[in-house]
């Protein structure tokens, strides 16, 4: 059966591409302009995945406040914020309503196809037999690409898809300085240096959430970052 | 020439106000002279009308036939010598017909003793007593022949001598007194001094000497009133009338002088000087004023004698024709001025009868005044004090006000063009609160300063805005492409369709630049703060240049003590990418580039310097504004000249500041942050 992926995006050619390409690769594709048509359809029945525009017509945060809702009515549902909005500020509050990921209009079909493919993966590995596990292991940090899970000290770090292609990204070779760019290539996603920035800076946060002592993400001046494979 | 000096120099012009009461003051003085003038004439012209019959007969005496005495004070002692006689150079002087012997007569008199002098001069001539000694012929003896009249008869006397000294002379036929007389020589002939009764009225003298005896000339020389040898005319003598002299002091007003004189000049009558209890009641500052008012083309005052002989200036003279004359004086260092009147007396005392008649004297009348004006009207002089008192503050009071005006519009100036060197940043301007011109022109500025940034800003932020609106319509295009490369299409469509995306991946990069900047704003608010060593982290830095940049040649100089900064290190790494790659893009591949840093003060300075692109001149001010760039070929498309924006606000963000400057001698440029370290 079909996975049923729901788009509110007040722009309708943008929103009409995406239902295109979506749709050619087998998904059930339903577009809404507004937060209000959105939610009565939501009301009746819950899709498999949400994608919301930050902005809706004069509605300038219809977005935040839909995803706010939509999480009181599932917390597991995955939401993911496809925006033009790339301030730090607005990723941060996106991510902070549950958003699973926050992209910006700049990627690429293919990318966007690719991420939804692994957010429906890491949703299936959550419901689903946990027995094919393969965790790769650095130290204190457990990380699992297929259960889309990172582990630090045994305590799960809750990271977005971004992010978590970050840090698979660093620890699969550790000691090794990855350029922003790599690390953007890694994640799937075309954004620039500053926002690579941002989102090592939240990585570094939540693990300090867990272990404040925490100081294996080096940056490299002028180059990047560094898993710091260093024992301690 | 600035506001304040504009202003002074205008208060100069009050400087008219004691002008013209300076002017004021002298017409008022001359007009006050004038009426004193004629006060004096009156008073002149009725002494002279006035004058009783009696007195008159001693103006009569014709012309050229008196001999004046003058009165001494004490009695004279007989040496021969004239200097003890008072103003010894008026005189009476005869000449001989053929010129060359001369002959000055003085007359005097203490109380009952009558004197004369003689002063024979003879120049070229052989000696009086040499002549004398060579002849015992009395007709041949050289000196002086006086014929005396008196009450007791007519007597004769021959004075001479064969050496100078006292002698004692008979009367010729020996029925007169013997008179007492004193000889001396001098260089040009010889001087004596001699005594006469005191009842002679009249006397008939004259100097002889004999004639030189030269061939076929040989006439006897004479000068003086004589015929020949022989008694000639008279000289009566004219003593000073006590009569006359007493009732002039009684007519005269006081404070002044009278004299009557003589047709000649000689004066007959003397009131007597003027009150020598004179005090002065004048400060000095009063005379320094009144000498700066007074006409200072009145001529000074000459000493005068305390008796005077004879008046002998043009005023006199033109009285004695028959005209009034005044003279005014004025002493040297008081502010004393002396006004003298002439007023002819005629024959009869009476004017409309003696109009035609000739002037047979004057009336001199003298009278001091001092500090005329001031003593009369003090309040010009107080007046004059407060004027030049009102100009000095008033010019004060000008020059204040001038130098607050100047000063406003100073500080006014100055705010403004630091508000304009802020870019766009408007601090409060002075003076708004000011309720005239300047507070208006304050106010407005204001205004426009505040329009100017808000344009600044609407600038600033449009770049990023405008990202903002392009990143839809560009998300449009690409999705649509994308969708349209999954359908069948031929290869021509799909060359059509790479460049298409291609193009589009420039304008997104393009746009992802323009927010950039506005981007930066807002990590500038959440980044990480902390203490980390500038040197390593410049060090690590530039590792990753050189692996970037494999072929370029960079150049860390470090300090020895490594800068400890309190900073955001991402946001520096940041500029300092901005920096090198600025450095790397200009510059010719060969090029090295220097990255230098130093501790300067409180500063930590980060310099990157590179051969290449010289900066021009014109842009200077606005290379680290948004959307400025300076590079020749924009063609590239990604060097929006955001670039140096962010170095400006990275620096700015840390309290510091960033500069550019070309090289000497063309080497290339240098651009340095300065970072504080407090």
């Amino acid at each position: 059966m079909p996975r049923r992926i729901a788009i509110v995006e007040d722009e309708i050619a943008i929103r009409h591409n995406f239902e295109d390409a979506l749709r050619r690769q087998g998904y059930l594709v339903s577009g809404y302009s507004n937060r209000r048509s959105a939610l009565e359809a939501f009301r009746r029945r819950l899709p498999d995945l949400v994608i919301i525009d930050v902005g809706l017509g004069d509605d300038v945060e219809g977005g935040f406040e839909l995803c706010r809702e939509l999480r009181s009515m599932s917390r597991v549902l995955p939401i993911m914020f496809l925006t033009a909005r790339d301030s730090d500020p607005d990723v941060i509050s996106g991510l902070r309503l549950g958003a699973d990921d926050y992209l910006t209009k700049d990627i690429s079909l293919p990318h966007l196809m690719a991420r939804i493919v692994v957010l429906f993966r890491r949703v299936e590995m959550l419901s689903g037999d946990r027995s094919t596990d393969s965790w790769l292991e650095r130290g204190a940090l457990r990380l699992s690409a297929e259960r889309m899970e990172v582990q630090w000290q045994g305590q799960a770090v809750p990271l977005t898809v971004t992010e978590l292609w970050i840090v698979h990204s660093l620890v699969g070779q550790p000691g090794h300085v990855r350029s922003r760019q790599q690390l953007m290539d890694d994640a799937n996603i075309l954004v620039d240096d500053q926002t690579i920035t941002s989102h090592v800076k939240r990585i570094r946060r939540k693990f300090k959430d867990i272990d404040d002592a925490f100081d294996k993400l080096d940056t490299v001046y002028g180059a990047g970052y560094r898993w710091n494979s260093s024992a301690g | 020439m600035r506001l304040r000096n504009q202003l002074l120099a205008l208060s100069l012009l009050t400087l008219l106000l004691p002008l013209s009461g300076w002017k004021l003051v002298q017409e008022l003085e001359n007009f006050l002279r004038e009426s004193e003038e004629n006060t004096l004439l009156a008073s002149a012209q009725t002494v002279a009308q006035i004058l009783p019959l009696e007195y008159q007969s001693e103006l009569r005496l014709a012309r050229g036939r008196v001999l004046p005495l003058r009165q001494f004070s004490t009695d004279l002692i007989l040496d021969g010598y004239i200097t003890d006689w008072p103003e010894a150079d008026q005189n009476i002087t005869f000449g001989s017909p053929a010129g060359g012997l001369k002959l000055d007569l003085l007359a005097g008199r203490y109380q009952t003793h009558f004197y004369l002098a003689l002063k024979v001069s003879d120049p070229g001539s052989i000696k009086a007593t040499t002549v004398n000694t060579g002849t015992s012929d009395i007709g041949q003896r050289a000196g002086i022949m006086l014929y005396v009249q008196s009450k007791r008869g007519q007597h004769s006397y021959m004075i001479s001598t064969e050496a100078p000294g006292p002698l004692t002379v008979n009367s010729q036929g020996g029925s007169g007194t013997r008179l007492g007389a004193a000889w001396v020589d001098d260089a040009n002939g010889y001087t004596v001094e001699l005594s006469l009764p005191g009842d002679v009225e009249r006397i008939s003298i004259g100097a002889v000497a004999p004639a030189f005896t030269l061939p076929g000339i040989s006439s006897e020389r004479y000068a003086g009133t004589l015929n020949g040898r022989q008694q000639g005319e008279w000289l009566e003598l004219l003593a000073r009338g006590d009569g006359v002299s007493q009732w002039l002091s009684k007519v005269v007003p006081g404070k002044s002088r009278a004299w009557l004189v003589q047709a000649d000049g000689w004066v007959v009558a003397d009131s007597g000087p003027l009150r020598a209890d004179f005090s002065s009641e004048l400060t000095w500052a009063q005379r320094m004023i009144y000498q700066a008012v007074a006409d200072s083309r009145m001529p000074l005052r000459e000493d005068p004698p305390v008796w005077p002989v004879r008046f002998e200036t043009n005023t006199i003279a033109a009285a004695l024709e028959g005209s009034n004359g005044s003279l005014w004086n004025r002493d040297a260092d008081s502010a004393s001025v002396y006004n003298l009147v002439v007023v002819p007396v005629y024959s009869g005392s009476n004017l409309s009868e003696g109009v035609s008649n000739q002037a047979i004297g004057a009336v001199v009348l003298e009278t001091r005044s001092e500090g005329l004006l001031l003593t009369t009207n003090r309040a010009l002089g107080r007046f004059s004090l407060i004027a030049l008192l009102l100009v000095v503050v008033l010019a004060a009071g000008l020059w204040l006000f001038a130098s607050r005006l100047s000063h406003r519009v100073q500080k006014l100036s100055g705010a403004v063009s630091r508000a304009m060197d802020d870019t766009g940043k408007v601090s409060d301007l002075p003076l708004t609160t000011s309720a005239d011109e300047l507070g208006e022109l304050a106010r407005n500025t204001e205004k426009l300063l505040k329009a100017v940034a808000d344009y600044t800003g609407y600038l600033q932020k449009l770049a990023g805005r405008l990202s903002h609106e392009l990143k839809t319509p560009i998300a449009i295009t690409r999705s649509s492409l994308e969708n349209l490369a999954s359908e069948d299409l031929d290869p021509s469509a799909r060359q059509y369709l790479a460049r298409a995306r291609e193009g589009l991946d420039r304008q997104a990069a393009i746009v992802s630049a323009m927010s950039e900047a506005q981007r930066l704003e807002g990590s500038v608010r959440t980044a990480d703060w902390e203490t980390i060593n500038l040197g390593e982290m410049l060090s690590h830095s530039i590792d990753a240049y050189r692996s970037v940049n494999p072929a370029r040649t960079f150049n860390l100089n470090l300090p020895v003590d490594n800068c400890e900064l309190h900073c955001a290190p991402d946001l520096i790494a940041q500029a300092l990418d901005k920096l090198i790659d600025n450095a790397v893009s200009l510059s010719a591949p060969e090029c090295e580039i220097d990255i230098l840093l130093r501790q300067e003060a409180d500063n930590c300075l980060i310099t990157v310097r590179n051969t290449g692109t010289l900066l021009p001149d014109v842009l200077h001010d606005q290379l680290f504004d948004s959307l400025v760039s300076l590079r020749e070929n924009r063609g590239s498309g990604k060097h929006l000249g955001l670039g140096l924006h962010i170095v400006r606000l990275v620096a700015e963000a840390h309290g510091g500041l960033v500069s550019a400057r070309n090289l000497p001698d063309d080497k290339g440029v240098e651009f340095t942050i300065y970072l504080p370290v407090t």
